[in-house]
């Protein structure tokens, strides 16, 4: 019988004892899962299960996976680095905690550690702008770099060229409305107040803006 | 306020809603499954968006974080608990929030669950870490000797113990298999001892690994490497019952999930 007939053929009965297995080790073949698999399809939902149980290794994997999502966008936000990586740390440090909490019936383990992220760094925007009074005019005349900053960063990768080019496809307002609000950590009242714009205006150009960077994307809704 | 809180989970998604926004929209949602459903999709979306960002973070912070986990214990999982007396969790437990939104401003109440929940861990809870633990010993464990220092250590006790069997074995490698194959087994031990050598060395941009194979299931011990004299560091591979053979294969640099080749080298372990 040739190796490859071996391989695939189903050897019927047990042909070991049972060896009873007790080590206590986090699994530590999953060291060895190659990280490029894991960058697509449902796998770090699979991991952030594997981490509930306290699977250090799958953690390792997860960790890598995510650690540059969440560095990069904690840094835009914030743009100082050593907040970021203190940010960072803080979210990576949650997800490990409360990893049991994750229920994939609410959305892909990546929408919940970024979400996590974003208010972790969102967070740190306003606990920092409340002892100063924002400076708005300095808000509106960053509109235009946040937007030339995605503009620039989208050579790196496919993720980067979709993504910019959904955003291409967003009128101005909407644009700009969710470049304030998401990278840079605005509230609604306070894009409108950046952009001239009424309230109610602000929220409806979120919203359609983000209905059509998702249909966009091709998340299913 | 006065506007209508449906409009108000694109706000929410990018965390731009005020205090008294957020609170309207939170009410509103508990009775609205379709805005809960569209907050879900703008989250999935918002995520493309921070991961367009995406850049290498400092090794000084992969390094924190893995000595935090080492001594951050974690929550346990959110059960619908039976008794509403005894049991009250915190509001802000199992509802759309808990997952949609683990923002910062919930941090404290946050401690408070953690210190609640673990100072009245129920059974179910118990149940379930032990549950996790049996998980743990039986889901495949391959044990390389390539690994972290814990790992050399386990290897170490699980190869002393293979080498002493009693029961040990050693099975000889399928016919045209490439190099030379030494497997020692031991059921009692519950583990393998690999030893190849003569193995030429990889293609470019291509590894060997090794798998322990029960029926049409692969797992992945290890990625391995030969010397310059053709021989494999030694590998110990946990193995159970139904497992039916040890083997390599060629797979692209880093590894793979599952085989993407034919074995160059399997060693059934029938008797």
């Amino acid at each position: 019988m040739g190796v490859a007939q071996l391989w695939l053929s189903h050897i019927p009965h047990a042909t070991m004892e049972d060896g009873g297995v007790t080590s206590h080790e986090p699994l530590p073949f999953q060291r060895t899962v190659p990280r490029t698999a894991l960058a697509s399809g449902g796998t770090a939902d699979d991991l952030l299960g594997a981490v509930a149980l306290g699977d250090r290794s799958a953690f390792e994997v997860l960790y890598d996976q995510m650690a540059p999502r969440v560095y990069g966008l904690v840094r835009r936000v914030l743009r100082d680095p050593a907040q970021a990586e203190e940010v960072g740390q803080e979210v990576m440090l949650e997800v490990w905690r409360r990893a049991s909490r994750f229920d994939r019936t609410r959305g892909s383990a990546l929408s919940w550690v970024m979400t996590m992220a974003h208010a972790r760094a969102v967070d740190r925007v306003r606990s920092e702008q409340s002892s100063t009074d924002r400076d708005l005019k300095y808000a509106t005349t960053s509109v235009q770099r946040d937007i030339d900053v995605v503009v620039d960063a989208v050579e790196i990768s496919l993720e980067r060229r979709q993504v910019q080019r959904c955003l291409g496809g967003l009128t101005e307002l909407q644009r700009e409305s969710i470049n304030l609000a998401y990278y840079s950590g605005f509230t609604q009242a306070e894009v409108a107040a950046a952009l001239k714009v009424p309230l109610g205006t602000i929220k409806t150009r979120l919203r359609d803006g983000l209905i059509r960077l998702r249909d966009c994307l091709g998340v299913a809704s | 306020m006065a506007h209508d809180p449906s409009l108000f989970a694109g706000g929410a998604a990018l965390h731009a809603l005020d205090q008294d926004e957020d609170t309207a929209f939170e009410h509103h949602l508990e009775h609205c499954s379709t805005c809960q459903a569209e907050l879900t999709g703008f989250q999935e979306t918002a995520a493309r968006l921070g991961s367009a960002s995406a850049e290498a973070p400092p090794a000084s912070m992969r390094a924190a974080v893995l000595a935090g986990i080492a001594v951050t214990r974690q929550l346990p999982p959110d059960v619908q608990l039976a008794d509403p007396v005894t049991d009250r969790l915190p509001a802000a437990g199992p509802t759309s929030t808990d997952n949609a939104d683990p923002g910062p401003a919930h941090a404290e109440p946050r401690l408070a669950e953690v210190v609640e929940l673990a100072s009245r861990r129920r059974p179910t809870a118990r149940i379930m870490v032990a549950a996790s633990a049996v998980l743990v010993a039986l889901v495949a464990i391959g044990i390389s000797m390539f690994g972290n220092r814990n790992t050399v250590q386990s290897a170490d006790a699980l190869r002393t113990c293979v080498e002493s069997a009693s029961d040990q074995r050693q099975p000889a490698a399928a016919a045209d298999s490439v190099g030379s194959s030494s497997v020692t087994v031991s059921a009692s031990c519950g583990a393998a001892l690999v030893q190849l050598s003569s193995i030429p060395a990889a293609p470019a941009g291509r590894t060997y690994q090794l798998w322990v194979i029960a029926g049409s299931e692969a797992r992945s011990v290890g990625t391995m490497t030969p010397d310059g004299a053709g021989t494999m560091p030694d590998v110990i591979a946990a193995v159970h019952v139904g497992d039916t053979a040890i083997g390599v294969t060629v797979e692209p640099a880093g590894g793979s999930v599952a085989p993407t080749t034919s074995p160059i080298i399997v060693v059934p372990l029938s008797v």
